[in-house]
């Protein structure tokens, strides 16, 4: 028993006396970088850069917008939509970008410069995209997303809680192409008939490529807008507003048809009047 | 006739200045006339013991001279043998025992030689090296037997397995009890991990050769003793050094050995420790524990109660791609860890502590019989940790879309690719990232976590052992055992990463069906029913997966072996009972009918039988044919199809399959068939050594379930690959010849083709809806068998030196291993259709991909000092791997998720294979100190 006293004794000292393994981890202090870049460029002028084709940027072209889109609920997909924040400038551009969850890094209300030399100007229905290069599928050309890696290559935060600037826009005939891809509100307009007892959109189906829910909705001209919802969004299965009122959203356009996206049901809560 | 079982020899010298008696002694192998250390020694009169020593010696002195002694040798693997030592005739007995192996010529035995550590410490480190699953090929060897130690160690570093065969048709025992993993049937020896000094003796049966401890299964069969009355007395303290998967090791063992009270203790500690292993971000802190108290009750009984435990915890390397490890330009690159405030943080961190109680009874009811019980109880915590995000962006590193080859754009690619290559944190994880992100998240819900997939055990066993010699010809086991195991599988909470709190619901069953119902996300929906919303989970909580498996297994075992002359006997047979199923902790928003509670039980009754003959023409000749048949119940793992969340099993997707109309049918779900035969032919001389193995194994109706995200269906699904027939067959050569006496040369070679025999059937169940999909046949057929290298071999020379240093050299080298396939992509079908676009080469698809054979080399030195006859001193040096070959794919799998576009093969390239490497040079040094 002697010896067994000796030997914890000693096995005491070897095991207590070895260099522990440090598994704890501070958290680490966070702090927020903004950058001091300067826009040298309007949207417009940078979407009449491509010319109607897919289009390396050579130049030094830097743009400057707040983030209009928030991917958290779903409705927007491995892209951002910004809309330009240069003086007396109307535009915006969806910027396609290789990964999910942006809304982690780019939050609507951040104020964004884009350092546009190296990324790849594009088309998709008509108009035009900014990502990360190009690639060809059968015999037409695709716009690629900024790989994750890129992303702080190209795009930086220069500021927080910037209100984005809302178009008000007066019906859905006439819709010029400065408004596109940016904030736009209208008065007065409602679902149709059809639409006003169904669901934002439909129920997935993974077999499809197309998993987006189409409404229509009216003005009090009877015009119609295409409101266009993803299926995987998290507000798919809401009830579409019945009443009229105003809505927000961003004005897209696919090839001949224009169409609008809400990032959540907040922009369609101000449609509590009477049908019309 | 019954002496030529043991060869039986003695002389006596008469010394005149003896004052007291003494009996003393060499206990040699009757084969390979080497001595054979630690046989025990017992004057029966007396009730003393000792232990031989590395020599073979043993002595007792200070007898009284007047008197008759019966003097029994004892030795793991080696039959019983007593003699008489009469010292009224010479007052100094003096003896040479030979020992004979005992059933089998071919059973090994570990026996602690001088040379051990040369074989032992490092093999240990093998099993403990990181692989998959830390399952490891089994045996620690004697250092006598060139094949088997080549197999145990010499091949592990290729992940070499013996005949192809999976662990689980090895049995292990320890300490009587069956240790075969319950879920997986495999054997896994992390439990005692550190715990060498104790789990060194070791009863290994050889293949399809009988063991006393249970029916095994085909492979070898390996008992660990780890009684306090077989373990030597004596006091070893170890330091270990490696660059492999920890850098230190310390250990302490004492054993007292039987004392004249009756009592035998052991108790042993290690810690095992580094930074980091071979891949960078791999730490190791491990500890075990180990006591065991043996008491002699009287001449008949004896009891033992052993307790030990090896709490672990260890940062883990994973498989990557090999474009990953061509951007770090390192074929062990890890994309588990990245750097936090500086430091490198592992995500996947193993952590286990199992701890294990024994109490073990010895009947010797005469002495032809015995009879053993033991009953253990294990319980203990094992899991390991993961990322888990929501609604965020996968932050592995080497996700695929984050990788120059998912650039579509050569521009782009250029730019990624020079990135990674010049920036190691973008290779690994952004934990900063993490913590930002989850900071600014509304209401402190977090995206991103750090889980712990726990698997916790609890298991009872009860076991019995009899054994009795009929005669000196005959003997007889029987045994049986009952074993009753729960394994606890659940999520918890490691750290929400400054978060406040996770919101639990299942991310694949929202995607899948919206928030339409927010039932069907739910997962854990009586909590969600009863409050309204789902649970929000801290730190510590359990979360996402909730259940039990349950698996009873009761095992009757009967075994004869007879030895003669020329002719030695054995059969065996085995009947066992498996009951399982799973008891659902959480009832599942999706399968709200088929999670909660228990399941339906699975009954297999598995029976298994294995005789051999061998005959032995002279001492040098011997001939075996050995040869079994049995049927393996399916592991549990492979049985439950999804048990993280429902309860169905194979067995219902096949009767789902099946009650369809126009559709094929498909064979009943049963157990897995075994069929193994093989010839023998040994040459012993003490100069020379020969074995000749061949074999011819069959397996059928095998079954394999796994989980992975499927393109084409765009949704998570679980797979069966069912009715899986394989032929396993080849030779295993070995030679070993002493070219002078300090020097041996050897060469072993285990030439093996595995082979699929059909063409299986798959089966896709889309989890989220449990919806069977059709039967597809996999072509598979004369594809090889895969993850090991199918042949391997080794030759090499050991020299020692008078002065107790030796010195060893292995050349290596194996061939045809093929990456493990994804079954999906062999779809027979979608084969001929492919085949109708002559424009598409799709033997990108279907082709096994065969690995690089490789050739390695292998040092060690050692030396031994003694002093005063009271103190020993081992140094052993081994370097592994000398030339530095990092090019040696061991192992790696085909990714389950690819994309079928029969217009072109590149889809299939988007999700690349993962390699395993074999590590470049590495090193293990031990010292060990014992007195």
């Amino acid at each position: 028993m002697k010896n067994i006293n000796k030997i914890l004794v000693f096995l005491a000292i070897v095991l207590g006396a070895s260099s522990c393994i440090d598994k704890d981890f501070d958290t680490p202090e966070l702090k927020k970088e903004f950058t001091t870049l300067e826009s040298n460029s309007s949207i417009m002028d940078l979407k009449a850069e491509a010319n109607g084709d897919f289009k390396l940027v050579e130049e030094d072209l830097i743009v400057e917008g707040v983030v209009i889109s928030d991917d958290e609920n779903g409705n927007f997909y491995k892209s951002i939509i910004i809309q330009d924040t240069r003086e007396n400038e109307i535009g915006g551009i969806q910027i396609k970008i290789e990964m999910s969850g942006l809304y982690n890094y780019f939050k609507p209300k951040d104020k964004v410069i884009i350092k546009c030399k190296g990324l790849m100007l594009g088309l998709y229905g008509g108009q035009v995209q900014l990502g990360g290069g190009k690639y060809k599928d059968g015999n037409e050309y695709k716009l690629s997303g900024i790989s994750k890696h890129l992303i702080s290559k190209h795009i930086f935060i220069k500021e927080q809680n910037v209100e984005p600037k809302v178009h008000e826009l007066a019906d859905f005939t006439n819709f010029q192409d400065k408004y596109l891809f940016t904030l736009v509100k209208f008065d007065n307009v409602q679902f149709i008939n059809e639409d006003k007892n169904k669901n934002w959109a439909e129920k997935v189906d993974p077999q499809k490529s197309f998993n987006f829910g189409e409404r229509t909705l009216e003005d009090q001209n009877g015009n119609n807008l295409l409101v266009l919802t993803s299926n995987y969004s998290k507000f798919s299965f809401e009830k579409l507003p019945v009443y009229s009122g105003s809505i927000l959203g961003v004005l897209g356009k696919h090839k001949t048809n224009f169409q609008l996206l809400v990032r959540n049901t907040d922009d369609a809560k101000d449609m509590t009047k009477p049908r019309f | 006739m019954k002496h030529l079982l043991f060869v039986f020899a003695f002389f006596c010298v008469a010394l005149v200045n003896a004052q007291n008696g003494m009996i003393a002694g060499v206990v040699k192998n009757a084969n390979t006339q080497t001595p054979l250390e630690k046989v025990k020694v017992i004057v029966e009169e007396l009730n003393i013991s000792t232990l031989t020593n590395s020599k073979g010696e043993f002595k007792f002195e200070k007898l009284a001279i007047d008197k008759k002694y019966t003097v029994t040798f004892r030795a793991l693997g080696y039959k019983k043998k007593s003699i008489e030592a009469d010292l009224n005739v010479n007052e100094i007995f003096r003896v040479i025992v030979n020992l004979e192996g005992n059933g089998s010529e071919l059973s090994a035995v570990k026996n602690k030689e001088n040379m051990d550590s040369e074989i032992i410490e490092i093999s240990d480190a093998e099993l403990e090296e990181e692989s998959i699953d830390e399952e490891v090929s089994g045996i620690l060897t004697s250092s006598k037997d060139v094949l088997t130690s080549a197999i145990a160690y010499t091949f592990s570093s290729g992940r070499f397995r013996r005949r192809g065969d999976d662990s689980n048709k090895q049995g292990l025992f320890f300490n009587g009890l069956p240790m075969n993993n319950m879920e997986t049937g495999r054997a896994y020896w992390y439990l005692w991990g550190g715990l060498n000094d104790v789990t060194r003796n070791q009863i290994v049966s050889d293949q399809m050769s009988p063991s006393e401890f249970g029916f095994g299964g085909f492979a070898q069969t390996v008992n660990v003793d780890i009684s306090a009355l077989t373990q030597r007395p004596q006091t070893k303290i170890v330091y270990s050094n490696s660059n492999k998967s920890y850098t230190h090791r310390s250990m302490v063992t004492h054993s007292t050995g039987l004392m004249d009270n009756g009592w035998a203790f052991t108790v042993s500690g290690s810690k095992r420790w580094g930074e980091s292993g071979y891949s960078e971000g791999t730490f190791y802190d491990a500890y075990g524990y180990f006591l065991s108290a043996y008491k002699k009750l009287n001449e008949q009984h004896a009891l033992e109660l052993t307790y030990f435990g090896a709490p672990s915890e260890r940062g883990k390397s994973g498989a990557s791609t090999q474009e990953m490890y061509d951007l770090a330009d390192d074929n062990y690159y890890n994309p588990y860890w990245g750097y936090q405030n500086g430091e490198v943080r592992n995500s996947r961190v193993q952590r286990t502590h199992i701890p294990i109680a024994n109490l073990k009874h010895y009947w010797e009811i005469n002495t032809k019989t015995k009879l053993t019980t033991t009953l253990a109880y294990i319980k203990g915590e094992s899991g390991y940790t993961a990322l888990n995000w929501h609604n965020s962006a996968d932050p592995r590193p080497d996700y695929y879309r984050y990788l120059p080859s998912y650039q579509k754009d050569q521009n782009a690619y250029n730019q990624v690719a020079d990135l990674l290559k010049n920036n190691k944190a973008l290779r690994q994880i952004n934990w900063h990232d993490l913590y930002r992100i989850n900071s600014e998240s509304k209401d402190g819900r977090a995206k991103y976590i750090v889980e712990e997939r726990r698997r916790d055990a609890e298991q009872y066993i009860a076991n019995l052992n009899f054994k009795h010699e009929l005669n000196d010809n005959l003997t007889i086991n029987v045994g049986g055992y009952y074993n009753n195991f729960i394994g606890h599988h659940f999520n918890v909470v490691d750290d929400l990463l400054g978060a406040d709190y996770f919101v639990d619901i299942d991310q694949f069953a929202e995607r899948d069906f919206g928030t339409g119902d927010p039932k069907h996300a739910q997962s854990d929906l009586i909590y969600f029913e009863a409050n309204g919303e789902p649970r929000k989970v801290k730190e510590g909580d359990t979360f996402n997966n909730n259940y039990k498996a349950h698996i009873v297994k009761s095992n009757v075992f009967g075994q004869v072996v007879a030895n003669y002359a020329h002719w030695d006997y054995f059969a065996a047979l085995a009947l066992t009972h498996t009951s399982m199923w799973r008891e659902g902790l959480y009832k599942k928003g999706i399968f709200p009918d088929n999670s909660y509670g228990d399941s339906d039980k699975l009954n297999f009754i598995d029976y298994a039988a294995k005789a051999g003959v061998t005959y032995k023409l002279d001492g040098k000749n011997y001939f075996s044919f050995n040869a079994g048949f049995m049927t393996l119940a399916p592991s549990f793992r492979n049985t439950f199809i999804s048990p993280r969340t429902r309860h169905t099993s194979v067995d219902d997707v096949i009767k789902s399959n099946n009650s369809k109309a126009d559709i094929r049918k498909l064979d009943e779900f049963s157990s897995e068939k075994v069929l193994n035969t093989e010839l023998r032919y040994n040459y012993l001389t003490s100069k020379f050594k020969a074995k000749v193995n061949l074999y011819y194994n069959k397996y059928m109706d095998g079954v394999e379930t796994r989980s992975f995200y499927h393109d084409g269906n765009k949704t998570f699904v679980n797979s069966i690959l069912f009715n899986v027939d394989k032929t396993h067959m080849g030779a295993e050569i070995a030679l070993e010849a002493e070219v002078i006496p300090s020097l041996t040369a050897f060469a072993v070679a285990c030439v093996g083709k595995y082979t699929y025999d059909n063409r299986p059937d798959f089966i896709i169940v889309k989890d989220n809806v449990d919806e069977v999909q059709q039967p597809k046949s996999i072509f598979m057929k004369n594809y090889r068998v895969t993850g090991a290298p199918q042949s391997a071999y080794t030759a090499g020379l050991k020299y020692r030196t008078s002065n107790y240093m030796w010195l060893g050299i292995n050349a290596n080298y194996f061939a045809d291993n093929y990456l493990n396939m994804n079954y999906d992509r062999r779809d027979a079908d979608l084969i001929d259709a492919y085949k109708l676009k002559p424009d598409v080469d799709a033997s990108v698809i279907y082709d096994q991909e065969k690995l690089d054979n490789a050739f390695t080399l292998d040092l060690n030195i050692g030396k031994s000092w003694r002093i005063d006859y009271k103190y020993f001193i081992n140094l052993n040096i081994s370097v592994n791997n000398v030339l530095d070959n990092k090019d040696f794919i061991t192992g790696g799998y085909e990714q389950s998720r690819w994309r079928n576009d029969e217009s072109t093969t590149d889809a299939v390239l988007s999700f690349k294979p993962k390699y395993y490497y074999s590590y470049g040079r590495n090193y293990f040094v031990n010292l060990s100190f014992r007195f």
